[in-house]
């Protein structure tokens, strides 16, 4: 997948380096070519002009051809540096070496041409040679003769060499120069996409506010898309959450007319009223937290709502509030908290109610076979390593293993025979998951119940 | 005791209406916002029950309104919308007390009888618990017609605690309450006091230490 969706990053550099690159490399090529046809025919010039210049020093004397060449002649006329230079004068008609080296010469190169170069190889040297012919007359009678002056190919390599390094440092250059713009030309471009991917990966899944962010035309149109997204998302949480408070209404309005109606009609110990109080209180329980299960949907989430909050003071607060409600339920109650202040992002009405459902669970389920509740419900504040835990445990008889695994899913019940709604503890986890936090259920004295959140 | 009701639920309002009756309360009971401001403008009352889904006038809007008013009357609010839903969120500013329906007539009696213990206080100077009857003028605790003798410090714990009866109150915050700034305090000092005041009351009170958070006075 990596492969097949390269960064646009990559695209750019590739596009805008890879051509550049290729027509460099066919410059340099055209260019190498084209010096060694220049310096060559260069180089050609001055050994035909030194050879023409052996032609000079040609004579006749005594109706034989002669050559009258001072040896450091040959020297100067060889060009500068360290290069050999051979060459030869042979007397065509005699076909005799006049002067210079023997063998040099290749006639069959030369055929019926009148001049001739080419490389050869002499005495182990790699040359370049020049052959041509020239005539003299005298008396009436037509002499021929064969130049050959050959240099090694040194100097002209040299020479060649120099020219194309300079070329391809000055090409190298170019490229280097302009791959370094292109780097920059691209992050300067992609900057704006790259802000955007930042301010996105920064935020929080949940958040829904619009991305606000002043974009240039190529991206507005992606940034206004992504907002429209989001506004359609925020309108569908604000209608549910609407929703979802009317329906509180619409649900509790009828139940609170129905109870009062019972208590005004019957006596507070008539068998029948106590009978239809039961349901009805199990009715409006279970109404309670199936809102509160859909009010804590994490898909429909109020980010708005959550707030700094010192879990510390908070955990103290709700202690220091639900004490009275767990002895009245006959139950004795203690706080242990963490001499540290912590900060958390939270919504604080619902860790309230999450803590409610854990507390209101120990006090449904801590009893023991007469319902008499039993010890101590201890809500505890711990921080292990980088996580801060919530400990809500009681003195009761705690749960099995597969009770312990299953406890948090909705409508597991432990005791089919006790009615609960079965939602407590899915709301708890839901919560807690709104939190970042995961949850735990141990046994220990009784049962442990963990929200563990991470720091 | 002259209590106001707005309530537009006529089944509410007539239980409710019956119920205060019967404990011995004046109360008038309007169903419309307006209407309620208008009472609480013409007459004194000592206690407001509000629900918030009011036609003419919103709840919040009535709280705002005494609030802004400097009005520091005692509210119940009484509503069928809880805590977690966004029209309510901003209560906690002006209520005293809040019950979500459906709810039992005795809890209401309760809550009623608790704010207006607090209003009161300020006002009388007797607080009464169980068979124990403590004047706050007079720094004298009794029990029927007998005499209780308490140290001075005893007394300023034990009225702290009365005074959030069924509350948890804290070591510290018990400090704060008894002692001045010069005063040397030793909290620890604390536990002595509460266990001769266990020792002294035995018989009257319901006193628990609340391991990690204080003391509460059960009634």
């Amino acid at each position: 997948m990596e492969n097949k969706t390269k960064s646009i990053r990559s695209r750019l550099l590739l596009w805008l380096t890879l051509p550049l690159i290729i027509f460099t490399i066919a410059m340099f090529v055209y260019k190498y070519f084209e010096t060694n046809k220049k310096v060559n025919a260069f180089f050609d010039n001055t050994l035909y002009a030194t050879g023409k210049s052996i032609e000079n020093s040609i004579g006749i004397e005594y109706g034989l051809l002669i050559v009258d060449l001072p040896y450091f002649a040959i020297d100067l006329l060889s060009s500068d540096g360290d290069g050999y230079v051979f060459y030869s004068v042979i007397d065509e008609n005699r076909d005799k070496l006049l002067v210079g080296y023997k063998g040099l010469v290749n006639k069959e190169l030369l055929g019926n041409k009148e001049k001739v170069f080419y490389d050869t190889v002499y005495a182990g040297a790699q040359l370049r040679a020049v052959s041509f012919k020239t005539s003299l007359a005298s008396a009436g009678k037509t002499y021929n003769a064969i130049i050959t002056i050959a240099e090694s190919t040194e100097n002209r390599s040299f020479v060649i060499n120099d020219i194309l390094s300079s070329i391809f440092i000055l090409m190298t250059a170019v490229v280097g120069f302009t791959i370094i713009t292109s780097l920059i030309a691209v992050s300067k471009g992609l900057s704006p996409l790259n802000y955007l991917q930042n301010l996105i990966k920064k935020r929080d899944s949940r958040d829904l506010k619009p991305v606000s962010f002043d974009a240039p035309k190529e991206v507005e149109v992606m940034v206004n898309s992504i907002n429209l997204l989001l506004q359609r998302s925020r309108d569908n949480i604000e209608y549910i959450e609407q929703f979802n408070s009317d329906v509180s209404h619409q649900l509790r309005t009828p139940i609170a007319e129905l109870k009062m109606k019972l208590e005004l009609a019957f006596a507070k110990d008539d068998k029948d009223y106590i009978a239809l109080t039961a349901l009805v209180n199990s009715m409006a329980h279970i109404t309670e937290q199936l809102l509160l299960y859909a009010k804590t949907n994490p898909n429909t989430l109020n980010l708005n709502r959550f707030k700094k909050v010192n879990l510390s003071q908070l955990c103290k607060e709700y202690a220091l509030k639900t004490a009275p409600r767990v002895y009245e339920k006959g139950f004795e109650f203690a706080y242990e908290s963490l001499d540290e202040e912590i900060f958390i992002n939270a919504d604080f009405i619902m860790i309230e109610s999450m803590l409610d459902n854990i507390i209101n669970n120990s006090i449904y389920y801590a009893v023991d076979k007469e319902n008499n509740p039993m010890g101590t419900i201890t809500v505890s504040l711990q921080r292990h390593n980088n996580t801060i835990w919530i400990n809500v445990s009681d003195e009761g008889n705690g749960l099995e293993k597969k009770d312990l695994e299953n406890i948090f899913n909705r409508f597991y019940r432990v005791d089919s025979l006790k009615n609960g709604s079965g939602l407590g503890l899915s709301i708890v986890k839901q919560i807690a998951q709104l939190h970042n936090a995961s949850v735990q259920a141990s046994n220990d004295k009784g049962l442990v119940i963990s929200i563990i959140f991470p720091l | 005791m002259k209590i106001l009701l707005l309530e537009d639920n006529k089944t509410l309002s007539f239980g409710i209406v019956k119920k205060l009756k019967e404990h011995g309360f004046v109360i008038d009971s309007y169903d419309d916002g307006e209407d309620g401001i208008y009472a609480l403008n013409t007459s004194v009352y000592d206690l407001l029950i509000l629900d918030l889904g009011l036609p003419g006038l919103d709840g919040i809007d009535i709280i705002q309104k005494l609030r802004d008013a400097q009005n520091t009357i005692p509210i119940l609010v009484i509503s069928a919308r809880d805590r977690l839903d966004q029209r309510i969120f901003g209560l906690d500013v002006g209520a005293d007390d809040y019950l979500c329906k459906p709810f039992e007539l005795d809890e209401v009696i309760a809550r009623v009888q608790a704010l207006l213990r607090r209003s009161q206080t300020k006002n009388s100077n007797m607080i009464h618990y169980n068979d124990l009857q403590f004047d706050t003028q007079k720094r004298t605790l009794c029990k029927g017609e007998e005499h209780i003798d308490l140290s001075k410090r005893e007394l300023s714990i034990f009225e702290h605690l009365l005074l959030n009866v069924n509350n948890v109150v804290s070591k510290d915050n018990i400090v704060e309450h008894i002692t001045s700034m010069d005063d040397d305090f030793n909290p620890t000092a604390v536990e002595t006091y509460i266990s001769r005041l266990r020792k002294k009351l035995s018989s009257s009170i319901t006193l628990k230490t609340v391991r990690g958070l204080g003391y509460i006075l059960s009634k």
